[in-house]
């Protein structure tokens, strides 16, 4: 420790010094508040959507802004005020400065965390596009990036109808496709960008479309009010539905909702919620997926390469309309070999779709392949195009019913 | 402030160590030309560094009362001992200016994008001054405080990204895909020299500890402690990222913690400045030290304070005008790594060990 009479012998040899340095702060002052940003000031991107337009050939940005001086007028906030704007240019940055010269408020991207592609521009490539987001540094690494499947001014009018906006909308369809349906699968920026810079991994994302309600409008009482005085058109709402398979950032197809359950099952990505259901003559059932493993491994046999996955499934007996008496263990193992039979057809499904139609490697097999036999994938990766589409994969499904249900027997019979 | 009446505890220069060797490893992604052993090739290059803190401890152990400069002069003589003493102070004005050009673009990027560099640039000497001109035993009890930050929330960001399951441990496979030559190769001399040779620069201040017999043995535990902590920045780095990601981006640190996501927590990207800063600023600050005392111990100069304010402002103006942008920054170091660190942190200390050796051998043989 420092004794007082040190500390006085310091202070004293460097009075000169230590005044000199006061005085240099001084500067600090000049500065004054460089780089400030009011509240007041600030549009809040919460999502950003990009187009391509190939008549213009022009790429189209549009963002959605929450403007935090409007939002929450009273004490409750719950007006929150968004409006779309768009602009368009020949490069990203061009529009986004095209969007800037229509935009009074300093925009912010620190909140956005979606980023959605219409179908044109992802047909055009992702990666142009996906190279200006991360080279930004206000864009979040974990925002979801969505391929939207009509242009993004249509997916964009929908209006959001239970959260305040539609980015907290989507957001909310990501999170209960992963725990309580599981037929999308979506994934996030920083994912896009591993997938798209390796050559042995395709890309796969959520599909986000314009579903028009059926029956009468959906909603509360207030908002059937409101949506009296909407055109028909404008009544669409936003859904998450199955996802969109790329080629080296290219947009090659989709697959449907039972496709992305295949493929989630292939991925080891499933968390919960999904069902499996099949009738046979006059039986039907259904099962809810409790948990899931998923194991995927590479096998080399005579210089080919083959797959083995493995599925270990729990699940709990939803629906049942059937003969059989649940409550003997023959019966349960025939339940059980049934439906492993229908998540085998599930998952060739949606193998055939992805090697034969597609051709995309959405599963990461050559990544597999690297992982475990990074010699033999030196050999084998140019030419994995061509021997993607006729790599055999052997399943194996193994299906556990854990729980019945809350009745141990039907109450009806099939008729 | 003269060099005699200063004391550094052994706890201290462990710190002070430790933190110069976090430093601004957190910036860059150590040994990623490896592309997934990066991890492997900073614990290879950590036993490489622990052979040279033996070279650098063994010196210390014979000049027990000196610092490095002082030894150079001992062993060479004045005539060859003071030319390279000024090279080692050009040499290490390099990395110090680079260094303090590193974290100026850091905090322009992260934190104050409209700020003028020199203005930021002049603040962090400023601090850095007030600290060193109370002593180097000063700023070694400011790090008492400092590293229990910097390791907490280096843990904590471990913990959050496993919590937030965005690290996907595939990516770390398949270990050692080409052999283990990449991995060698990468490891010597590029992450053998930075950060675990530079700790060179350490040794103007061990002669000021009262237990010298343990400045080997803390030393190395510095060492090692810092290449496992950085190992597994790494692993958790390239588990998040991949390896082409983590080659390209920026500041890989940053980017991880940038998705982190556990329920209320995200967007902490503070706590990652905190860290870089806190590094970069002990970083910087020794080397001033170091360098500033190289002059002192060469042309014997009796007012330090005065000449370690000189030193700090050239080095702010090394800084910024040396160095146009940070691309040429880029390009600069494999070469400057290769030739010039090579050379004074590796060959220089282990000739001088070998002349050292001779001498002795001459002096028992015409004693004996």
């Amino acid at each position: 420790m420092l004794s007082l009479h040190q500390l006085k012998g310091m202070m004293k040899m460097n009075r000169r010094s230590i005044s000199l340095l006061l005085l240099l702060l001084l500067v600090v002052n000049l500065t004054a508040c460089a780089g400030k940003r009011e509240m007041d000031e600030l549009g809040i991107v919460g999502l950003t959507a990009v187009d391509w337009d190939p008549k213009q050939q022009k790429y189209e940005i549009m963002v959605q802004v929450i403007v935090p001086s409007r939002a929450g007028g009273g004490m409750g906030g719950s007006n929150i005020q968004l409006w779309n704007a768009t602009a368009t240019g020949k490069t990203l940055m061009r529009a986004s400065k095209n969007l800037r010269s229509r935009v009074s408020k300093k925009l912010v991207w620190f909140h956005s965390n979606l980023i959605i592609i219409g179908e044109q521009a992802a047909k055009k490539g992702l990666k142009d596009i996906i190279d200006f987001f991360a080279r930004n540094k206000e864009i979040r690494y974990n925002s979801w990036v969505l391929i939207s499947e009509y242009p993004i001014r249509e997916t964009l009018e929908s209006n959001p109808r239970f959260e305040g906006s539609l980015p907290s909308e989507i957001q909310g369809l990501i999170e209960n496709n992963k725990t309580d349906w599981s037929e999308s699968y979506s994934i996030n920026l920083k994912d896009m960008l591993i997938r798209l810079a390796d050559d042995d991994f395709d890309e796969i994302t959520g599909r986000l479309t314009n579903h028009r309600p059926q029956l009468a409008p959906e909603g509360t009482y207030e908002q059937l009010d409101l949506v009296k005085d909407v055109p028909v058109d404008l009544r669409d709402v936003i859904a998450l539905s199955g996802a969109a398979v790329l080629k080296d950032g290219k947009l090659k197809g989709w697959l449907d909702r039972v496709e992305s359950k295949g493929y989630l099952f292939i991925a080891d990505e499933i968390e919960g919620g999904a069902i499996v259901e099949y009738s046979k003559e006059k039986e039907k059932f259904s099962a809810e997926i409790l948990s899931n493993k998923s194991k995927l491994k590479p096998e080399f046999k005579n210089g080919k390469v083959s797959f083995k996955l493995e599925v270990k499934t729990d699940v709990a007996i939803t629906e049942a309309i059937t003969k059989l008496d649940l409550t003997k263990s023959e019966d349960i193992e025939l339940l059980q070999k049934d439906l492993a039979k229908e998540v085998k057809k599930y998952i060739e499904t949606t193998l055939k779709t992805a090697q034969q139609e597609y051709n995309a490697d959405i599963f990461g097999y050559g990544n597999a392949i690297y992982r475990s036999y990074p010699k033999k994938w030196e050999e084998i990766k140019d030419d994995w195009d061509q021997i993607f589409p006729t790599v055999v994969t052997d399943i194996k499904v193994e299906i556990i019913v854990k729980r019945l249900g809350m009745i141990s027997q039907p109450i009806t019979k099939p008729q | 402030m003269g060099a005699e009446n200063t004391t550094i505890s052994i706890q201290e220069l462990f710190m002070l160590m430790f933190l110069f060797e976090i430093g601004s490893t957190t910036l860059f992604a150590l040994g990623i030309d490896a592309k997934q052993d990066a991890w492997l090739v900073i614990l290879v290059a950590l036993i490489i560094g622990l052979a040279f803190i033996w070279v650098y401890t063994e010196l210390q152990r014979k000049f027990p009362e000196q610092n490095y400069i002082e030894i150079i002069i001992s062993i060479l003589g004045r005539g060859f001992g003071i030319p390279l003493a000024l090279l080692y102070a050009v040499y290490w004005l390099w990395p110090a200016a680079r260094n303090l050009r590193e974290f100026g673009e850091l905090i322009t990027i992260v934190a104050l994008p409209e700020e003028s560099l020199a203005a930021i640039l002049f603040l962090f000497i400023l601090l850095s001054l007030y600290v060193l001109l109370s002593g180097i035993e000063v700023l070694g009890r400011t790090s008492l405080i400092t590293l229990p930050i910097v390791l907490i929330f280096m843990l904590s960001i471990f913990i959050l990204i496993y919590l937030s399951g965005v690290a996907d441990f595939n990516n770390i496979r398949p270990i050692m895909a080409n052999g283990i030559k990449p991995v060698l190769k990468t490891a010597y001399p590029n992450v053998a020299i930075f950060p675990f040779g530079e700790i060179l620069i350490c040794s103007m201040f061990w002669c000021y500890t009262e237990e010298e017999k343990l400045i080997r043995k803390t030393a190395m535990l510095v060492i090692i402690l810092s290449g496992l902590l950085l190992s597994f920045t790494l692993f958790f780095d390239v588990s998040v990222l991949g390896d082409y990601y983590t080659s390209v981006t920026r500041i890989p640190l940053l980017r991880i913690i940038r998705v982190v996501d556990v329920g209320i927590l995200t967007n902490i990207d503070i706590i990652g400045i905190v860290i870089i800063f806190l590094g970069g600023f002990y970083k910087m600050s020794i080397f001033l030290y170091g360098v500033a005392r190289v002059v002192a111990t060469v042309f014997n100069v009796k007012n330090y304070s005065r000449l370690l304010t000189i030193t700090g402002f050239f080095l702010l103006w090394v800084a910024i005008v040396f160095e146009p942008s940070y691309v040429f920054h880029r390009w600069m170091t494999p070469f400057d790594t290769n030739y010039f660190y090579i050379t004074f942190l590796h060959i220089i200390p282990l000739l001088l060990l070998f002349i050292n050796w001779i001498k002795e051998r001459i002096n028992i043989l015409s004693e004996g």
